[in-house]
């Protein structure tokens, strides 16, 4: 008998161990982070320089393209490394995240819904992905965003999109570069 | 434990419990779907060991294999159907309660 739990333990052992690697490779996301923090970072001189409109048109052509982006850049990423997530969780969640960011943005009619409101979507959305990725950094951001996007709610400060705006843009920029440092480390899983 | 209670190992299922087809197994309860190359990469095994397990799992329905050409090369992808995520999970429940029994067995023999 001792022979089988030992067995079992070696089993055990080699089952979690395949599982994890395979979350590991699986959890990459610099390319998304990086381009919607990118986004949210050139989004700031456009409200600041420019007009609110300008800034809805550039969410309004740039969320939908950036999430096709993202989608070919999984799909194209799966056939290279030979593995792939459920695609459906985080096909939902992204759909959600720009739709109720558009709702949200357009029924503030410039108060303090139209920025703080897609942000805590945003923050809500990340916190998904940060779940069903397993990845505790993800959780954290978005649930940072999230109290934020409340905390600018309530105090309503001056050049409150600019803040929502440089904090996630920043926020997700680094994190993306944090992956991509991650998955291209030498001996390390990933692309 | 009571004498009418199974012993964990009784609960083992004959198919799943060996160390590859527990690995491929393990790999796609993470993932959607994986191509013959990352588990034969992932569980470090020949393309002819790979194939003969996959097989064992495929017959008794608890994995699928579905061919594609991407690029006019020919991939194979396996994916666990629902039969073969609940046996997976079933197993590693099996083989963790005689991990656990082991331990107490330890402690009980001090």
């Amino acid at each position: 008998m001792v022979l089988e739990q030992s067995q079992a333990k070696t089993l055990l052992t080699a089952a979690e161990g395949a599982r994890e690697r395979t979350r590991s490779v699986l959890s990459t996301n610099w390319f998304p982070m990086i381009l919607f923090g990118v986004l949210a970072l050139v989004s700031v001189p456009v409200f600041e320089f420019w007009s609110g409109t300008a800034v809805a048109a550039l969410w309004l052509v740039g969320a939908p393209i950036g999430t096709l982006g993202t989608a070919l850049w999984y799909r194209g990423r799966a056939i290279e490394i030979g593995v792939s997530a459920k695609p459906w969780p985080y096909i939902v969640t992204a759909v959600g995240i720009v739709v109720g960011c558009m709702a949200t943005g357009m029924a503030g009619r410039g108060g303090p819904v139209s920025y703080a409101g897609p942000l805590l979507i945003i923050g809500l959305g990340y916190l998904v992905f940060g779940r069903l990725d397993r990845n505790l950094l993800g959780v954290g951001f978005g649930a940072a965003m999230a109290i934020v996007a409340i905390i600018v709610f309530a105090l309503k400060p001056q050049h409150a999109y600019t803040l929502t705006m440089l904090a996630f843009g920043a926020g997700s920029a680094l994190l993306g570069f944090w992956n991509l440092l991650q998955v291209r480390r030498p001996n390390d899983a990933g692309d | 434990m009571p004498e009418t209670e199974l012993h964990p190992a009784a609960e083992l299922d004959e198919t799943v419990h060996q160390r590859v087809r527990l690995g491929i197994l393990a790999i796609l309860s993470e993932a959607d779907r994986a191509t013959f190359t990352y588990l034969r990469e992932a569980l470090d095994v020949t393309d002819g060991n790979l194939s003969a397990h996959v097989a064992v799992l495929a017959k008794a329905g608890l994995v699928r294999i579905d061919k594609a050409f991407v690029d006019n090369r020919p991939r194979t992808w396996v994916r666990a159907t629902a039969k073969g995520r609940s046996t997976f999970q079933a197993e590693i429940s099996a083989l963790s309660k005689l991990v656990g029994r082991y331990r107490r067995d330890i402690v009980g023999s001090r």
